[in-house]
């Protein structure tokens, strides 16, 4: 019976032995993306820094645009600081008295950050719920920053769309209110709506500082 | 051509004036008066850093808009002066104030006639910042070692500064554009632009790109 059985043992392991050799793949060169040994670290980065260039066009005519920001370190993206500076679709008004003015109007928006999908255009919503940004009415024509903290989405990744919504009135014609600060980009950087289908239709990009915490350094 | 007056420090939290005695005289040995700012500038010097300063150099100029006295800040917690208050050399009315955070990179500016701040980024390449990190004593000092005239300009740090533009916004249009677009139609667009310069440094540029009437 215990030879018998060990006799059995043996033809076992020799069968899967064979089969398991039968199964196994020669790898030539093995090739590690990431260098899981490093350590995180929270990195900044600030597209369109000295830059204010104001899509007032866009702005006041409520054409939906998306930015696309990217080459950002691969990581976890923490938090998203926004640039907002007066204007006013009056070009009179805008000029007279160099470019100085006594009120800003209050300005909403709600922000929605799209992931990018393989095929470069809008993926899943990161936030299901729009960000409120409320910008106050105020005197000062100083630029606004407004930081905002993303981490609780776990989003991952190296670049994202970002989509703003103004849901404030802007109807009067001579009054300031506060738009998202873009800047002159070297590539089509802000997706509109062209035909029903999302292009990327102007050279200019969001000014976004952008914290992500990566192994990317 | 030294016009530094005076480098009295002078202490001041809330408003309250303490001269104190140390002297830091640039240039020849000057007599060494207090410097003696309105309580509006010392109230708002002490509301915009919340924390003791002092005052340091002064010196005074000629700006497009007339003689002027300016005077440096340092709050008590920065070793080099960052702040510069720009009064009427005459009257001693409340110009304008500017003040250069050299940690975070920022500058601040205020207008005491209309009351606006502003506040953006410093361009780090700038060579005016790169050669003196925006020390606008030796600025005012390079200007007036050019002369005291009104017009022209002189190079600082290798920029031709226009002594036309002390502190003014600079307007300018750009060509009108046509754009196509997909629905055939044609709109017109216009960048308008506005410089805004400060101490006669260019602080920050603001364009408007505008829909515009075609030709």
């Amino acid at each position: 019976m215990t030879f018998k059985f060990l006799l059995f043992k043996v033809v076992f392991f020799f069968a899967i032995t064979i089969l398991h050799a039968q199964d196994t793949v020669q790898m030539k060169e093995v090739l590690i993306e990431k260098d899981f040994t490093k350590k995180e670290k929270l990195k900044s980065v600030y597209f369109g820094k000295n830059s204010t260039y104001l899509l007032v066009n866009l702005f006041f005519d409520d054409i939906p645009e998306y930015y696309l920001v990217d080459n950002i370190p691969y990581g976890g993206i923490k938090e998203l600081t926004l640039f907002f500076c007066p204007s006013s679709k009056s070009t009179e008004i805008l000029m007279e008295n160099g470019y100085r003015f006594d009120k800003v109007n209050n300005t909403e928006f709600e922000l929605t950050i799209y992931k990018v999908s393989d095929e470069g255009s809008l993926g899943d919503k990161v936030n299901q719920v729009a960000i409120p940004i409320v910008l106050e009415q105020n005197k000062s024509d100083a630029t606004r920053k407004i930081k905002i903290d993303i981490s609780k989405y776990n989003f991952i990744g190296d670049k994202f769309f970002v989509f703003l919504k103004r849901i404030s009135d802007a109807s009067c014609y001579e009054c300031y209110y506060y738009l998202p600060v873009s800047y002159l980009a070297d590539r089509k950087l802000i997706y509109a709506y062209n035909k029903k289908e999302l292009m990327p239709l102007y050279t200019k990009g969001l000014r976004v500082k952008v914290q992500t915490l990566t192994r990317d350094y | 051509m030294v016009l530094i007056l005076s480098a009295n420090v002078f202490i001041s939290c809330s408003g309250d004036e303490a001269a104190m005695s140390k002297s830091q005289t640039s240039g020849k040995a000057l007599a060494t008066p207090k410097v003696n700012l309105s309580n509006t500038i010392n109230s708002f010097v002490s509301s915009f850093y919340n924390t003791q300063y002092i005052y340091g150099k002064q010196i005074e100029s000629i700006s497009d808009e007339g003689k002027i006295l300016v005077t440096e800040v340092s709050p008590l917690a920065d070793v080099r002066a960052r702040g510069y208050v720009v009064t009427n050399k005459d009257n001693g009315d409340f110009l304008y104030f500017i003040d250069v955070d050299r940690v975070n990179n920022t500058f601040s500016t205020y207008e005491a006639v209309t009351n606006i701040s502003d506040s953006d980024v410093i361009d780090v390449n700038d060579p005016i910042y790169v050669g003196n990190q925006y020390d606008m004593i030796e600025l005012i000092q390079a200007r007036n070692d050019f002369g005291l005239q009104k017009g022209g300009g002189f190079f600082f740090f290798g920029v031709n500064i226009d002594l036309g533009n002390f502190w003014t916004n600079e307007k300018s249009d750009g060509p009108i554009v046509k754009n196509l677009n997909a629905d055939g139609t044609v709109d017109c667009v216009q960048v308008k632009t506005v410089v805004k310069r400060r101490f006669w440094i260019k602080w920050s540029t603001t364009s408007h790109e505008v829909t515009v009437p075609c030709p």
